[in-house]
C-alpha cells in the first residue's frame, strides 16, 4: 500500500585520502613462516604485516579487510610450525588466514570464514570480546549479552560454524582461556550491584554447555578490568586494572602492562620450585616509564616492544637494563605517525597558492596535537643568497676530477655571476673561460670534461679542468642567439627564425643542421628520451602558436601540433617517465599543453591542457629519490611525476619561483638551487607523493578549530585536566594551555592560575565543592599562530563551563571580525546540560579580549557565522542572534523542533540541521519576515555524527552506525507531503566513525582534464585517524564506474571471503540496505595496484563512451587508467 | 609498586563517568561510539504532545479503540467502536477511508511490515476476528469465527497465529489452513491470553505454555503468578519471555528478574527493540445481560523501560486519560495513544488520537529559551 521512490539523481564517489592510522590491536607471531617473527596491526579496517629483524620493522604486506577488525588474534594448531591469523569484524564476520608464498608474492589464503552472527541479540555493551583456548581447541566469542559462543577448531575445517552457551553473569569486563585444563575454561571478570567478580568456568565440548566452576573469587577490585592467564607450569591468571598487557615470556614470569594515562610497569612473577611444583612467590612490580597511552602492546625480541596507540602516535620501544637520568628504561626507537582521533578539522589555504592544508584536532589527553596535513611537495630550506634579478641558474662541476656541483651560474640581465660552492661557503667568483660580462643562456658540464656557455654571442666550449676556452661558435649570419638548448652532446639553438643543431666533440663544434623556420622560435629542448644522443628537437614558436618536433640532423619538421590560444609558448620539454614520453609546453599564461609523444616516429597524440599558475612557466627536469621529474617554474610552482600510471601535480610549498636547477653539491646533496622572490634558496625535496604531517603537540585534547584570516590565527578549544589538591586546583602535566604566552580566564574560575573570585559574570554556576585528589575538566580557548603554531594566548573557562562550539566572523556592521565560543555548564547530576553560554572575543594587538556573553539555557552545541549573525545549536532549538549596535547578541528567531541540535552548515538562506537522532532537517531563513522555515525532513532516525551541505538539494550525513548517506530534497513534488520529505538518495558503509566534515580539497583545484569529472570535494576526518574525501560525478560516469566496481569485486578475492556489497551495504540496529549512489573508490583504485593481465580481465567487456558521444566501446585498460580518480584524491 | 588509583583514575573516570550527555558527547568523539543505550534514555525520557484527532469532530458518531502505524508512516489505522478501520493521513490528519470490518468494537490492528495486510479482532459477534488486504482494493483474506485474537508469526509473516480462550491455532496465509493446533494439558487459564511467537519463529508461547513449532509439543509450562497476561518473547534477545511482571530465561526457565512496573501491562516495542513500552490493560468486561460491557477506570500513565540492558525504568508518563491503544511509530519517533474518557453506561466515549514526539518535552521550548523578552516563540 505504501512506497516512495528513490531520488535517483545523486551519484558520489567515496575514497580514502589517508588511511587509518590508530592502531586497534597488535599480534607478534610466527605467521609468514616458522622462522620469520612477524608483528601484525589492525588499524580499524586495515591489516599491516611486519617482519622483526635487527634492523627493526619491514614492512611486508598491508591488506584492507571488508570490516573493522574488532578481534585479532594468532594461535597455532597442535604440531603445526606456524601461527594462523584469526579475525572477527564488528559486522561478525570471522575467518583465519595463512600465508603462501614468500617476498613480493606473499598471499594470504582464507582458511576458513563464516559470520557467527545471530539473528538478534542484545550486542555486547562492552565491546567484542574474542579469545582462543590456548591448546587451539575452540575459539570463545562474547558478541552478544548473556551469550558466549564456541567455535571448535578443526584444522580441516573451512567454515566456521559457532553455537551459543549461556552467559548468567552480567556486564563482563574481560574473558580469556586458561592454561593447562584438562577441558577449556574460561576465566571472567563481571560486575553486578556488588562489585566485580572473578569467575574460572569450565566449557564441555560434549554438553555444548559449561559444566562447572572450579574456581571463583567475590569483590575483587573495583576496576579491575582484564584477566592475564599465566602459562604453565604455574598456571592461573592475574587480574589487573591496567589498558593493556604483554607477556614477555613464554614461560609467563614477567608481562609489560600499559596503563591508560601512558605509564609502562613490568610485572615480574616471582617462582619457588616445591615438591608440589612451581609456586608464586611474590609478585614485583616496577615502573619502566613513559609511552603513548598504549591501546595494545607485543613483546617483540631482545627487549623491543611494539606500543599501539589510538590517541596518539604508536612507538617502537626498547627496554633498557637501566635506568636513564629521568629514571626511565625505556628508550623510543621509532615512532608511528597517528591522526586519530580526528575530532575537528578546518581546510585552510595558508600559502594562498589554490591548495588547501587540512589541520585537525587529533589524539586525546597527553596525546592531544594540533596536525597540519598537505599534499603537494615541500622544499626543505638549506640556504638562502640575497641575490635578485635572475634570469638562469645552472650548476657545474669545475676543476675535473669533481663528482660533485661546486659552481652555480647565476645569470642576469647583461651580466652573469659565478658562486663557487665550498663546503656550506658560497663566494662569488669568476670562471675561466666564461664570459662574466654577458647574459648566460645556457651552461653545463658536457662530454669529454668540457663546459658550455651559450650568450647571445655565441657557443663558449672551455675545459673543466684548465678553464681555458677551447672552442667558439657564433651564427653564420652573425645574428645574436635568443634561444638554446643542450645536453651533453648536442645543442640546438634559434637566432630569430634561424635555427642551428650543433654537436659537441672532444675541443670541438661542428654544426650538423640548420633551417629557417616560419616564424621566430620562442623555445627549444633536445633533451634525450633514451639513453645517448637526442633524436628528436622541440621547438615552440611564435606567432602561429605551435609546438614542433624536429628531426636529428636535418632540422625538418616532423610533427606540427597548433595549441588553442594566442599566448606564446614560453618553455618546452621533452620528457620520458618509465619509458612513457611527452612532450610539453608552457604558455605565457600559466597554461601547460602535455602530449603523448612517440619516441620513434615522434608523433604526437592526446592532447591536455592544464593550468598551473597565472605567469610564464618555465619547465626543468630533475631527479628526485632518483626518478625523473619537471619542475614547472611559476607563481604557483609545481612538480610534476609520474605515478600509477599517470602524470601527477603536486604543489610546491614556495611562494613564486621564476628558475631552477637541480645541485648537487658537496654540502648540498640532491638539492635544488632555486630563484625565489627573496633570492636564490637551496633546498631539498620531500618525498614525492605522500601526504606531509607536521605535528603540534598540545599536551591536553584539542576538540575544536576555527581559522581566521584577519589575525592570522586559529581559534582552538581544548581540555586539559586539573586535580584537586589542597593548595587549589592543579594542573596534571604541563599543557598547551598552561604553558601558552599569555593567559586569561572566565570570571569563577577554580584553578590555581588565578585565585577563585566571584566575578562579575551573570552565569550563576553551583560550585560544587572538591574532594582532594578529585579531577575536572578544564576548558580553555588557545590562541594559535598560524605560522609558528605557538601558543599565543589561553583563555580558561569556568568550572564545569565545556567550551564545545567556536566560529570565527564578522558580525553585522561591525569590521572586526570575531571568535565566537558556545559553551555547556556540565554538572555530573544533570542529564543533559541546562545553561550555557556565547562568547565574543576579540584577538587584536596580541591580546584577547572579550567582548560580549550571552547566556543560553542549554549547551550551545554549534555555531555557525550566518550573514552577520549568529547560529547557534542550543540544546533542542535553533535560534539565530543578531549583533546590535549596543555589540550584544538578541535573539532574531528560533527553530524548536529537534531533539539535541548537534550541527549546524548553511549554504546561502539554507541551513542545514544534524540532529542527535532525527537525521537531517533543512530550513530556510525568511529575511523579510525575519523567520525559519522547515522546509524538508529526513524522517529516518539516524544518529548523527556530522554533516554537510553538497550542494543547495543534497545534504550528506554520517551516522554513529559509521554509514554515509546523502539526502535531497525535490523542491518540484508534486505534493507538500512529499516536499517535506528528504528523500533517500544513496548510502555506503564506512566502517568508521566521521567527527567531522569540511568542504575543501588537497588538491589544487581546476588542474583542467587531468582529472575525472567530479563537482565539489568534500573531506571527512575520522575517529580512526583516516581523512576521506566524497566529490559528486555525473550519472554516465557512475554507471561506468559501478560497472567496473561489479567487475573488480568479482575479480578481486576479498581476504576472509567477505562479499563487497554485504561490506559497503548500510547497516544499522534497524535495517541494512544495499549500498547506493555511492561508488566504492577505495575499491576502484584497487585497479591501479593489479597486474596487468588481471586489469585486461576486468576490463574484457566492459563499454565505454567516455567522449559522450553515444557510441560505447570497448574499454582499454589505459581509459581506465585515465578516468581514476586517484590524483584526485591524494595525488 | 602497584598502580596506584591516583595514578590512573583521571582517564579511566572520565571514561567511565558519563551521565551528562554533553560529557558523553566529548568521549564519543574520542573514543566512538560505546555508550548510545545513555542517550536512548535521555531520548526516551521525554514525550511532547504534538498533534491530536478527536472523534467528536468526525461527522459520524464514533469512538476510537485501537490504532497501528501503517509501516511506510503515510496513515495511522484506527479502529473504531462500530467495527470500522479509518485511515488517517499522518501528514494532513485527513482520514482517507473508512472500511467496514466488524460489527463490534475493533480492539486490536496489526499491519504486517510491507504494508500488505492487516488483522483485526473484535469483541463479539462473529467472525471475530479477520485477515484484510491493504494493497490496492481492502478486501478480506480470512477470517476467524470464533479466534478473539490473532497476530503474525515474527520472523516470515507468512502466517498467523491465532487465540481462542487456552487454544492457540497457527494458520498458513497462503493456503489459508490450519497447519497447527495448540492445546496445553494444564491450562493457566489467563484471561487474556494471546498465543505468540518467538523472534525466530520456532517456539510459541500460549497460555503460559511454551511449544516447540516444529513439533507442536509441550516444552514447558511457566508458573502462574497472574490472573490475565501470557506474556510475550524479548524481541531483542529471543531468549527471554516477559510474562507480566516475571523475566524467564526460555532456556533454564529461571526466574532472571521481576519487573514491578510492568503489572498487568500490555507491551509494546519500539522497532529497533531497545525501549520496551508497557500500559495497562484497560478493559474490564462485566458480563451484562444484554452483552454491553463497561470500561474500568484504567490507570494513565504508561511506562518506559531500558530494553537494551537491564528492564530498567527510563521513565513513567501521566496523561489525563486513559490509554485504549498504544502505537510507536515505524521510525520510533512517535507515538500514537488512543485516549479516552471513561464514561460509564455508555458506548460512545469521548476519545481521541493524540500523537507524541519523541525526544521533546513539553518544557523544551520554555527551558532552553533564552531568559530575555525578545524570546520569540514559534511553536
Amino acid at each position: 500500500m505504501c512506497c516512495r521512490k528513490m531520488a535517483t539523481s545523486a551519484h558520489h564517489y567515496v575514497v580514502t585520502a589517508h588511511k587509518p592510522t590508530a592502531v586497534t590491536a597488535c599480534v607478534t607471531g610466527y605467521f609468514t613462516s616458522s622462522k620469520d617473527l612477524n608483528l601484525i596491526l589492525a588499524k580499524n579496517t586495515r591489516l599491516e604485516l611486519y617482519m622483526v629483524t635487527p634492523e627493526g620493522l619491514r614492512p611486508l604486506k598491508e591488506v584492507g579487510i571488508y570490516g573493522k577488525i574488532a578481534v585479532l588474534k594468532l594461535f597455532r594448531h597442535p604440531g603445526d610450525q606456524k601461527d594462523r591469523l584469526f579475525i572477527v569484524t564488528a559486522r561478525y564476520n570471522a575467518m583465519i588466514l595463512d600465508v603462501q608464498g614468500q617476498g613480493d608474492n606473499l598471499e594470504i589464503v582464507t582458511v576458513a570464514h563464516g559470520n557467527v552472527g545471530d539473528k538478534i541479540g542484545k550486542p555486547s555493551e562492552t565491546g567484542i570480546i574474542g579469545v582462543i583456548d590456548p591448546e587451539a581447541r575452540v575459539i570463545g566469542l562474547k558478541l552478544y549479552e548473556g551469550l558466549f559462543k564456541i567455535i571448535p577448531l578443526e584444522k580441516n575445517n573451512h567454515e566456521l560454524k559457532a553455537y551459543n552457551i549461556r552467559l548468567e553473569e552480567p556486564l563482563i569486563q574481560d574473558i580469556d582461556f586458561l592454561y593447562g585444563c584438562a577441558n577449556p575454561t574460561i576465566i571472567l571478570i563481571h560486575e553486578d550491584v556488588g562489585g566485580r567478580h572473578v569467575r574460572a568456568k569450565e566449557i564441555s565440548l560434549k554438553d555444548k554447555d559449561f559444566t562447572k566452576t572450579p574456581w571463583k573469587q567475590e569483590n575483587v577490585e573495583s576496576h579491575s578490568s582484564m584477566v592475564i592467564p599465566v602459562p604453565q607450569p604455574l598456571g592461573g591468571a592475574i587480574q589487573s586494572t591496567i589498558m593493556c598487557y604483554a607477556r614477555v615470556d613464554s614461560a609467563g614470569n614477567r608481562y609489560l602492562l600499559g596503563d591508560l594515562i601512558g605509564h609502562l610497569f613490568m610485572l615480574f612473577l616471582e617462582r619457588e620450585e616445591r615438591p608440589e611444583g612451581a609456586v608464586v612467590k611474590d609478585i614485583k612490580f616496577e615502573v619502566l616509564g613513559v609511552i603513548s597511552t598504549p591501546e595494545c602492546l607485543t613483546y617483540l625480541d631482545n627487549g623491543v616492544v611494539f606500543v599501539g596507540s589510538r590517541l596518539g602516535d604508536s612507538q617502537l620501544i626498547r627496554l633498557n637494563a637501566g635506568p636513564d637520568e629521568q629514571g626511565s628504561y625505556v628508550n623510543i626507537m621509532e615512532t608511528f605517525t597517528n591522526l586519530a582521533p580526528i575530532i575537528d578539522m578546518v581546510v585552510v589555504d595558508m600559502d594562498k597558492q589554490g591548495q588547501g592544508q587540512l589541520i585537525t584536532c587529533s589524539g586525546a589527553y597527553k596525546e592531544g596535537s594540533l596536525r597540519i596535513i598537505r599534499n603537494g611537495i615541500g622544499i626543505q630550506e638549506h640556504a638562502t643568497i640575497d641575490l635578485t634579478g635572475i634570469k638562469g641558474l645552472w650548476s657545474l662541476k669545475v676543476g675535473g676530477e669533481s663528482v660533485h656541483d661546486n659552481m652555480l651560474v647565476v645569470s642576469c640581465i647583461g651580466d652573469t655571476r659565478f658562486l663557487y660552492l665550498c663546503g656550506e661557503e658560497v663566494e662569488e667568483t669568476d670562471l675561466g673561460g666564461f664570459l662574466q660580462d654577458a647574459q648566460t643562456l645556457w651552461a653545463s658540464n658536457v662530454n669529454n670534461g668540457q663546459m658550455v656557455q651559450v650568450t647571445s654571442t655565441g657557443i663558449r666550449l672551455v675545459d673543466a679542468s684548465s678553464k681555458t676556452l677551447l672552442s667558439e661558435w657564433k651564427t653564420p649570419s652573425g645574428k645574436g642567439i635568443s634561444v638554446v638548448a643542450g645536453n651533453t652532446n648536442q645543442i640546438v639553438c634559434a637566432a630569430g627564425s634561424e635555427l642551428y643543431y650543433v654537436e659537441i666533440g672532444k675541443g670541438i663544434l661542428s654544426l650538423l643542421g640548420d633551417k629557417m623556420m616560419e616564424n621566430e622560435v620562442a623555445c627549444l629542448d633536445i633533451t634525450p628520451l633514451g639513453q645517448g644522443k637526442a633524436h628528436f628537437v622541440a621547438a615552440g614558436l611564435w606567432t602561429d602558436v605551435s609546438a614542433l618536433i624536429l628531426s636529428i640532423p636535418a632540422l625538418d619538421i616532423v610533427t606540427k601540433e597548433a595549441m588553442r590560444g594566442e599566448i606564446i609558448p614560453r618553455s618546452i620539454l621533452l620528457a620520458s617517465f618509465d619509458d612513457n614520453c611527452f612532450l610539453m609546453c608552457a604558455l605565457g599564461d600559466g597554461s601547460l599543453f602535455y602530449f603523448s609523444l612517440n619516441p620513434i616516429t615522434g608523433e604526437l597524440s592526446d592532447t591536455k591542457r592544464v593550468t598551473l599558475g597565472t605567469q610564464p612557466t618555465v619547465l626543468k627536469c630533475f631527479k628526485s629519490q632518483s626518478t625523473a621529474s619537471v619542475f614547472a617554474c611559476s607563481d604557483r610552482p609545481t612538480v610534476i611525476y609520474w605515478s600509477n600510471h599517470k602524470l601527477v601535480f603536486s604543489n610546491v610549498n614556495l611562494r613564486e619561483v621564476s628558475h631552477m636547477c637541480p645541485l648537487n653539491a658537496m654540502a648540498f646533496p640532491d638539492s635544488l638551487a632555486l630563484a625565489t622572490e627573496s633570492g636564490l634558496t637551496i633546498g631539498t625535496i620531500d618525498e614525492i607523493q605522500k601526504l606531509h604531517i607536521r605535528t603540534v603537540p598540545l599536551g591536553e585534547t584539542p576538540r575544536r578549530i576555527a581559522y581566521q584570516e584577519s589575525s592570522q590565527t586559529f581559534g582552538v578549544l581544548s581540555m586539559r585536566i586539573d586535580v584537586m589538591e589542597s593548595s587549589g586546583l592543579t594542573p596534571m602535566k604541563p599543557s598547551a594551555s598552561t604553558l601558552a604566552a599569555s593567559v586569561s580566564c572566565s570570571s569563577s574560575v577554580g584553578t590555581m592560575i588565578r585565585p577563585s573570585t566571584s566575578g562579575p559574570s551573570s552565569a550563576s554556576v553551583p560550585n560544587t565543592p572538591l574532594e582532594c585528589g578529585q579531577d575536572i575538566e578544564v576548558h580553555n580557548l588557545l590562541i594559535v599562530d598560524q605560522h609558528t603554531f605557538e601558543v599565543l594566548h589561553a583563555h580558561q573557562f569556568m568550572q564545569n563551563e565545556y567550551a564545545i562550539s567556536i566560529v570565527s566572523c564578522k558580525l553585522g556592521e561591525d569590521p572586526n571580525h570575531y571568535y565566537v565560543v558556545g559553551t555547556a555548564m556540565v554538572l555530573p547530576d544533570e542529564s543533559e546540560p541546562k545553561q550555557g553560554r556565547i562568547v565574543i572575543f576579540q584577538y587584536v594587538d596580541g591580546k584577547l579580549q572579550q567582548i560580549a556573553e550571552k547566556e543560553a539555557r542549554g549547551a550551545c552545541y554549534c555555531l555557525a557565522g550566518f550573514h552577520g549573525k549568529i547560529l547557534a545549536g542550543i540544546n533542542s532549538t535553533i535560534r539565530l542572534f543578531e549583533w546590535t549596535s549596543e555589540k550584544e547578541l538578541r535573539v532574531e528567531c528560533s527553530y524548536f523542533n529537534t531533539i539535541l541540535s548537534l550541527f549546524i552548515k548553511f549554504k546561502g538562506d539554507f541551513i542545514l540541521v544534524g540532529d542527535l537522532m532525527r537525521s537531517m532537517t533543512l530550513l530556510q531563513y525568511k529575511s523579510m519576515e525575519g523567520t525559519f522555515e522547515e522546509i524538508a525532513r529526513d524522517y529516518n532516525p539516524n544518529w548523527m555524527t556530522a554533516i554537510d551541505i553538497i550542494d543547495d538539494d543534497t545534504f550528506l550525513g554520517a551516522d554513529n552506525a559509521f554509514n554515509l548517506f546523502v539526502c535531497t530534497k525535490d523542491g518540484g513534488a508534486a505534493t507538500d507531503e512529499e516536499r517535506c520529505q528528504m528523500q533517500d538518495a544513496g548510502r555506503i558503509h564506512l566502517g568508521d566513525m566521521v567527527n567531522c566534515i569540511r568542504h575543501g580539497s588537497l588538491v589544487r583545484q581546476h588542474l583542467g582534464d587531468t582529472c575525472a569529472p567530479t563537482t565539489g570535494s568534500l573531506l571527512f576526518g575520522t575517529i580512526s585517524g583516516s581523512v576521506g574525501l566524497v566529490t559528486q560525478i555525473p550519472t554516465i560516469f557512475y554507471d561506468f564506474l559501478l560497472e567496473l566496481q561489479d567487475k573488480l569485486s568479482k575479480v578481486i578475492k576479498p581476504v576472509g571471503k567477505i562479499d563487497h556489497s554485504y561490506w559497503r551495504s548500510f547497516h544499522n540496529d534497524r535495517k541494512q540496505d544495499p549500498c547506493e549512489g555511492f561508488i566504492d573508490g577505495d575499491l576502484i583504485e584497487s585497479f591501479l595496484d593489479m597486474t596487468r593481465d588481471d586489469m585486461k580481465d576486468v576490463v574484457s567487456g566492459l563499454m565505454v563512451d567516455l567522449q559522450g558521444t553515444g557510441m560505447k566501446q570497448q574499454a582499454t585498460v589505459d581509459d581506465i587508467i585515465k578516468v581514476n580518480l586517484k590524483p584526485c584524491a591524494d595525488g | 609498586k602497584c598502580p596506584s588509583k591516583m595514578d590512573s583514575h583521571s582517564v579511566y573516570k572520565t571514561k567511565t563517568v558519563g551521565s551528562n550527555f554533553a560529557s558523553r558527547l566529548f568521549k564519543r568523539e574520542i573514543f566512538g561510539y560505546g555508550r548510545s543505550h545513555e542517550d536512548r534514555k535521555l531520548i526516551y525520557s521525554k514525550y511532547k504532545p504534538c498533534r491530536v484527532i478527536r472523534s467528536a469532530d468526525l461527522s459520524e458518531d464514533v469512538s476510537f479503540t485501537s490504532c497501528a502505524f501503517s509501516p511506510c508512516y503515510q496513515w495511522t489505522i484506527l479502529g473504531t467502536n462500530a467495527g470500522d478501520v479509518k485511515l488517517f493521513n499522518n501528514a494532513t490528519s485527513a482520514e482517507d477511508g473508512t472500511y467496514s470490518c466488524h460489527d463490534s468494537e475493533i480492539y486490536h490492528l496489526q499491519p504486517n511490515s510491507k504494508g500488505s495486510l492487516l488483522l483485526t479482532s473484535s469483541i463479539w459477534r462473529r467472525p471475530l476476528s479477520a485477515v484484510w488486504r491493504m494493497e490496492g482494493l481492502f478486501d478480506k483474506v480470512m477470517d476467524f469465527d470464533r479466534e478473539e485474537y490473532i497476530e503474525f508469526n515474527k520472523w516470515g509473516q507468512d502466517k498467523v497465529i491465532a487465540t481462542n480462550m487456552e487454544h492457540a491455532a497457527v494458520y498458513d496465509l497462503e493456503t489459508k489452513k490450519r497447519i497447527l493446533t495448540l492445546h496445553p494439558r494444564v491450562s493457566n487459564t489467563y484471561l487474556k491470553n494471546r498465543a505468540t511467537f518467538d523472534p525466530f519463529d520456532d517456539l510459541i508461547l500460549s497460555d503460559g505454555v511454551l511449544w516447540d513449532f516444529k513439533s507442536g509439543k509441550e516444552i514447558h509450562k511457566f508458573d502462574k503468578l497472574n490472573e490475565n497476561l501470557n506474556g510475550v518473547f524479548n524481541p531483542k534477545n529471543g531468549i527471554e519471555i516477559i510474562s507480566n511482571t516475571e523475566i524467564w530465561d526460555i532456556r533454564s526457565f529461571h526466574l532472571l528478574k521481576t519487573v514491578r512496573q510492568l503489572d498487568q501491562c500490555l507491551l509494546q516495542f519500539s522497532n529497533d527493540c531497545n525501549i520496551l513500552y508497557g500500559y495497562k490493560i484497560d478493559r474490564e468486561e462485566t458480563s451484562g445481560a444484554d452483552n454491553t460491557m463497561q470500561y474500568r477506570h484504567g490507570d494513565t500513565s504508561f511506562v518506559v523501560l531500558d530494553n537494551y540492558a537491564d528492564y530498567s525504568s527510563i521513565a513513567t508518563i501521566e496523561l489525563k486519560r486513559h490509554i485504549m491503544s498504544f502505537a510507536v511509530s515505524p521510525n520510533d519517533l512517535q507515538l500514537a495513544l488512543i485516549e479516552n474518557h471513561a464514561i460509564e453506561d455508555t458506548m460512545a466515549a469521548d476519545s481521541c488520537v493524540r500523537y507524541y514526539e519523541v525526544g521533546r518535552s513539553k518544557a523544551d521550548d520554555f527551558v532552553t529559551g533564552l531568559d530575555d523578552e525578545d524570546d520569540l516563540q514559534s511553536d
